[in-house]
């Protein structure tokens, strides 16, 4: 029985049993020998095929940068849909965000004066990295002590936090 | 099957949101994705694009990802289907038809004896081979040029490629016979004369 392309493929590629392989090559028969020429050549074109060098993916840290980026870009454009979707009567006041705020500000000075820390440096350079809104009544200023981990970054005129603005 | 083991631990993570388990899955397998896409589309942009839509849609389902497969066979999946896709779309805007027919036919079992003298021509430099290989490939339909770079280039075993290209063990069997009988016409000159 002539052999298959699929038999004549797997017998070329190794990839048949031992009792298949012994089957296939009886029923070849007087083509066997032409068969294994044939299979040298497989052999040469598979060689060729992976004698040129791999290609090389340049720049691969940005290569991973860009894909970081899209999903960030993807991930914010589907927390503004799921905002806007928030009724409106299911939203948090306006005045919710100042007031916390400055709730916090006010706890992390009481943590400064408990401690005994005096804030010792204003930061020149006040940078927030996320924001949704306008930021035109906003104004931020830090705080750092630098014999301590302890920063405060004071944020006046917010209704909501701010995203990728620097704020004079 | 550390590395598995290891893969399974990432996705694990990326499936809670953590992009930098992501990250580090991208970094472990985007030079074999992006060889794989380059041998079959040969531009780097392309290449470039394609694999980073393939690590994409990858993120955005990874939620789907059960571990049934290895991950890398998983994402080589993703990045093969993009890729055929692709070039059936850029073939059929371009008007041009794959021809998968081997000319002349051979008889599998006819007997092909390989020429007994070497060419006079000095070996192939490195582009020049490259381009004549490229050449061959992208006379391939995509699904038989995926099963040669799968199988010849990237190593991978039967099982593996039918895997990768959702298909059964007969189908890339059948592909790869086609597909090399029509590599071998196409650049026959070219590994006699390189061995």
């Amino acid at each position: 029985m002539k052999p298959t392309n699929e038999q004549i493929c797997a017998w070329m590629d190794g990839e048949m049993s031992e009792a298949e392989r012994i089957a296939f090559e009886r029923e070849a028969g007087a083509s066997l020998e032409s068969l294994r020429q044939e299979q040298r050549q497989i052999g040469s074109l598979g060689s060729l095929l992976r004698s040129t060098p791999r290609p090389a993916l340049e720049n691969a840290d940005f290569f991973n940068n860009q894909i970081l980026r899209e999903i960030e870009a993807e991930q914010a454009a589907i927390r503004r849909e799921a905002a806007a979707r928030v009724p409106a009567g299911r939203r948090l006041p306006a005045w919710f965000f100042p007031i916390s705020l400055s709730a916090a500000a006010a706890l992390a000075l009481l943590a400064f004066s408990k401690f005994g820390a005096e804030p010792q440096e204003e930061s020149g350079n006040t940078e927030v990295l996320a924001a949704t809104v306008d930021l035109q009544n906003v104004s931020a200023v830090a705080f750092e002590l630098p014999d301590s981990d302890i920063a405060v970054i004071w944020i006046d005129g917010l209704d909501y936090l701010p995203a990728n603005h620097p704020i004079n | 099957m550390t590395e598995q083991i290891e893969d399974l631990s990432l996705v694990q993570r990326c499936q809670a949101g953590d992009r930098d388990a992501f990250s580090e899955l991208v970094t472990r397998y985007r030079t074999r994705v992006y060889a794989l896409v380059y041998n079959m589309v040969q531009n780097e942009q392309d290449a470039w694009d394609l694999s980073q839509d393939a690590f994409l849609k990858a993120w955005r389902s990874i939620s789907r990802f059960r571990g049934q497969s290895g991950f890398y066979t998983w994402i080589y999946r993703i990045a093969t289907n993009i890729t055929i896709d692709w070039l059936r779309k850029k073939h059929i805007e371009a008007g041009v038809e794959f021809d998968d027919q081997i000319a002349p036919k051979a008889d599998p079992t006819s007997n092909l004896v390989p020429r007994g003298e070497p060419s006079p021509s000095q070996k192939m430099r490195g582009d020049e081979l490259r381009a004549r290989i490229d050449d061959a490939l992208s006379k391939l339909s995509p699904e038989h040029r995926a099963v040669v770079v799968l199988k010849e280039i990237d190593g991978l075993q039967y099982a593996e490629i039918a895997q990768v290209l959702d298909c059964s063990l007969g189908t890339v069997m059948s592909r790869l016979f086609y597909a090399r009988k029509k590599l071998q016409t196409l650049l026959r000159d070219v590994y006699e004369t390189n061995e």
